[in-house]
């Protein structure tokens, strides 16, 4: 069942369009967006994640319509969002942090301390939660930010790079809370670990100059590569294969 | 290549917006100077206090934010030698401030006028240099704003050596012990400044 | 809310702003104890005079706690949020004046214990005149806000709060108008002075409505500003075409006086009536030298309770007595000395002339001089001889003496005042 979709979505700073017509559907699971820089990744987020206004074009979230100011508040409720530069209040404990951005998300009062205790453990940061912002390294504070986001369980989750900074073992256990996640939740993961996209993903998007140039599953998109293209992977031979065939097709 | 140097470090410390806004001080100090010092209730250009105190301590907080780079722990790394670059940077910025400001109390300079709009500049300068190193080049201006806002809200009455060493800012230019005062404070903070530089970036404010 | 509330109020500029307003109003109460030491309506004024330096200290709070949300890079994720924009602001807003005010309170307690120990009047309506004053800081940290919001610089806290302390300075510059009412900021008047109620109560709406303005404003809720800023412009026209601040008039109880039972009668204003044991002990003495002189004074008053337009010098045979800076504070007085000085207005030459035209004889000032020590039984130094010579008389010629200088000197008798000054 599509939960999100994009229907000829325009968007551009000043001069420089980075979208223009692009369609996309997304339903339950973990989706993977992969591109290389500049392809419109972030600002794909952005858009999703309701904080940058498209020029043109129409975007349902959670079957709300954008647009609406009443249907807008009513699908931030159900959003979680870990954008890609992730800033954060130091002197705040990681609890009280993540407490806030329940309260900013509309959580029912009476939910929140509970709620709040499973998202700081589901990041296992439960022994540090009463520790200030300022003391965590920096994958402690990406596993905050994935807190923040998680906390009001989520119905559409953005997560922006979410395993930078991550080592290994974290990311591990990350993809696993992903595919957990993914069970009820769309969830949209931009990352450039195409290794993250093999792990957890149920569905792989990639963009490129601002076009959506594939959109299947990962076993698909290693299909894609053959043994003779670049890449250390099957999956990263399948990704550079894709974007060399998207860049010679005639637009 | 020095020349692209120093214009490469005068933007990347936002000096444009620095001079601009001392030149605005200048001119508003010199227009509420006049006119606090044409009132017939006050008594002429001893009625200049507050430019004198509030003038140069507005010209000293837009100084704190030039203080620091972007990164100062990268900055750090670098081969360049920053003292020097310090100790340039401050003085010749004390200098700018100071010449600035006393060109709007140029009329009797020395009631409230341009002497004490020197002093106070070179006091504020180093209160902020002080600051900067303390607590970093975001809180650079707390110490001086603290300091001059509360010196200034005393108003002490009295008029004895301690007072105007201690009371600096709003004394008449005459007192030798407020010059002292404001000398050694631009000395001790200019040495900090030059010896240890801003504090680096912590995460400490909220 | 109250959650949200509650972590602002432990982790965000409001501690700093607590410990800020707390160290800003104990220094401004210990520079100048004299202002407020005593009496409850002395410490409200005092309070709306440091408004000038605490609604500063407010405004930078506020920019500061306001300009975090960029500062931190965070207003992105914020932006996600379904919570109307405007909540997370009136927490920020709420928590920043909350703890400002605790802080400043705190401070004003301090003054209030030493004040309860000795107050004499309690009346005034002095908690209006400090309620009206926390509105302001409110309206001050709502200023701070919107400051933080619009401009992306972290000095931009600072400098509001200067920029703020000179608006306000300058409107006190302009006491008088009664546009100067629309400043929080008293003028720093006689602390027995009434203000019209009617403009504490337009001054509380008026300070209401431009805090919600400037909530609004800063939260981008058009309608509301609108709507604030229509009463604020509805409030500040009566306060604006009203009376100004000049000649307020004298709280009557305030000023109703306080007399001592026994020896040469000494009165205070009920508002300064616990320094009366103080001032009894300077003045009784001083008075009991003077009894049955002609022409001498028999009591001595406060002046806060003359009656308003009288001249200093009628003679009416009462010495006013000045008392508005005359209390430390413990509630002692702070000085014998310039409450002696008062007196000098009994043994005054009356030759002031408008025109300062005719100078007056150095001699009239030195019988001036001769008959306050007198007066005042000062110790004569040794090389003093015309005391010395006075005191030497048997104490009936002395006294008539006396009322022989006083005579001349209401009449401005030059000729008898220099010879009053060489017979002696």
């Amino acid at each position: 069942m599509t939960m999100v979709s994009v229907d000829g979505l325009r968007v551009s700073y000043g001069k420089r369009v980075v979208f223009d017509g692009l369609d996309l559907e997304l339903g339950v699971g973990v989706h993977g967006l992969l591109g290389p820089n500049g392809a419109g990744k972030t600002t794909l987020m952005r858009v999703l994640a309701t904080v940058l206004r498209p020029d043109r074009g129409e975007v349902r979230l959670l079957g709300h319509h954008i647009g609406d100011p009443a249907a807008l508040r009513q699908a931030r409720r159900q959003l979680g969002y870990l954008p890609q530069t992730f800033g954060f209040y130091p002197r705040f404990t990681v609890r009280e942090f993540v407490e806030y951005f329940a309260w900013l998300k509309e959580m029912p009062p009476a939910r929140i301390p509970l709620a709040v205790d499973r998202a700081i453990e589901r990041v296992g940061l439960l022994e540090r939660a009463d520790d200030r912002m300022k003391h965590l390294s920096g994958g402690m504070l990406r596993r905050a930010g994935i807190a923040q986001a998680i906390v009001n369980d989520p119905r559409l989750l953005l997560l922006d790079e979410p395993t930078a900074g991550l080592d290994p073992e974290q990311r591990v256990q990350f993809r696993a809370l992903l595919r957990e996640l993914g069970l009820d939740t769309v969830v949209l993961v931009s990352t450039h670990l195409v290794e993250d996209v093999v792990a957890a993903c149920t569905r792989v998007n990639l963009v490129d100059g601002g076009r959506l140039v594939f959109t299947g599953l990962p076993d698909e998109l290693i299909a894609a590569g053959g043994d003779g293209d670049s890449g250390d992977s099957p999956i990263e031979r399948g990704y550079t294969t894709v974007l060399r065939g998207a860049r010679t097709a005639p637009r | 290549m020095t020349g692209r140097l120093l214009t490469l470090h005068l933007r990347s410390r936002g000096a444009t917006m620095f001079v601009v806004g001392v030149g605005v001080i200048a001119l508003l100090a010199w227009a509420a100077g006049t006119w606090l010092a044409s009132r017939p209730y006050f008594d002429g250009p001893a009625a200049r206090v507050p430019v004198v105190a509030l003038a140069p301590l507005l010209a000293a907080l837009l100084l704190g934010p030039t203080l620091a780079g972007a990164d100062e722990d990268l900055d750090r790394s670098t081969p360049l030698p920053w003292r020097a670059w310090r100790a340039g940077h401050l003085l010749v910025a004390a200098f700018v401030t100071a010449m600035a400001l006393s060109v709007a109390g140029l009329r009797a300079p020395d009631t409230y006028g341009a002497h004490a709009l020197v002093r106070n500049a070179l006091g504020c300068i180093g209160l902020v240099a002080g600051g900067a190193v303390l607590l970093g080049g975001r809180l650079a201006w707390l110490p001086a704003f603290g300091y001059v806002c509360a010196v200034y809200a005393a108003a002490p009455r009295q008029t004895s050596v301690v007072v105007a060493a201690w009371a600096w800012p709003i004394q008449p230019s005459t007192k030798t012990a407020s010059w002292l005062t404001a000398a050694t404070i631009f000395a001790a903070g200019t040495a900090g400044y030059v010896h240890g530089g801003c504090r680096a970036r912590s995460t400490g404010a909220p | 809310m109250r959650r949200a509330l509650r972590v602002e109020l432990r982790r965000g500029t409001a501690p700093f702003a607590a410990a800020a307003m707390f160290g800003a109003g104990v220094w401004m109460l210990a520079v100048h104890p004299d202002d407020w030491a005593g009496r409850w309506a002395g410490l409200a004024n005092y309070l709306r005079v440091s408004l000038l330096i605490l609604c500063a200290l407010m405004i930078a709070a506020g920019a500061w706690q306001a300009g975090r949300e960029r500062r931190r890079d965070i207003d992105e994720l914020l932006a996600s949020t379904p919570r109307p924009g405007w909540q997370p602001l009136v927490v920020a807003w709420l928590a920043v004046t909350v703890a400002g005010v605790a802080g400043l309170l705190v401070a004003f307690a301090g003054a209030g214990v030493l004040i309860a120990r000795v107050a004499t009047y309690a009346g005034g309506g002095w908690w209006w005149t400090l309620a009206v004053g926390v509105l302001a800081l409110a309206a001050a940290a709502a200023v701070g806000v919107l400051v933080g919001r619009l401009v992306p610089l972290r000095v931009a806290a600072p400098i509001a709060g200067l920029a703020t302390y000179l608006g306000l300075a300058i409107v006190t510059y302009w006491d008088g108008t009664p546009g100067a009412w629309l400043s929080p900021v008293y003028g720093g008047w006689a602390v027995y002075s009434l203000v019209p109620g009617r403009v504490t109560a337009l001054q509380a709406a008026w300070l209401v409505a431009l805090t919600v303005l400037l909530l609004a404003a800063a939260a981008r809720q058009r309608r509301a500003s609108l709507l604030a800023g229509g009463l604020a412009v509805a409030v500040a026209v009566p306060i604006t075409t009203g009376p100004g601040t000049y000649r307020l008039p004298a709280d009557p109880a305030a000023v109703e006086l306080v007399c001592t039972s026994s020896g040469p009668q000494v009165c205070l204003s009920r508002i300064n009536a616990f320094l009366i044991d103080d001032v009894t002990a300077v003045a009784q003495p001083i008075l009991g030298r003077l009894d049955g002189i002609p022409g001498a004074p028999r009591r001595a008053a406060d002046q806060a309770a003359q009656p308003a337009g009288q001249s200093f010098e009628r003679d009416d045979g009462t010495v006013w007595l000045s008392l508005d800076y005359q209390s430390t504070a413990l509630g002692g007085l702070v000085s014998r000395k310039s409450l002696r000085a008062d007196f000098r207005q009994v043994t005054r030459a009356r030759c002031e002339d408008p025109s300062r035209s005719r100078s007056i004889d150095q001699r009239v000032y030195r019988t001036d001089t001769l008959a306050t020590d007198w007066m005042l039984d000062e110790a004569a130094t040794p090389d003093d001889v015309p005391l010395t010579r006075l005191r030497a008389l048997p104490e009936p010629a002395q006294r008539s003496w006396f009322a022989a200088y006083l005579d001349a000197a209401h009449r401005c008798d030059i000729p008898a005042l220099i010879r009053l000054g060489e017979q002696s």
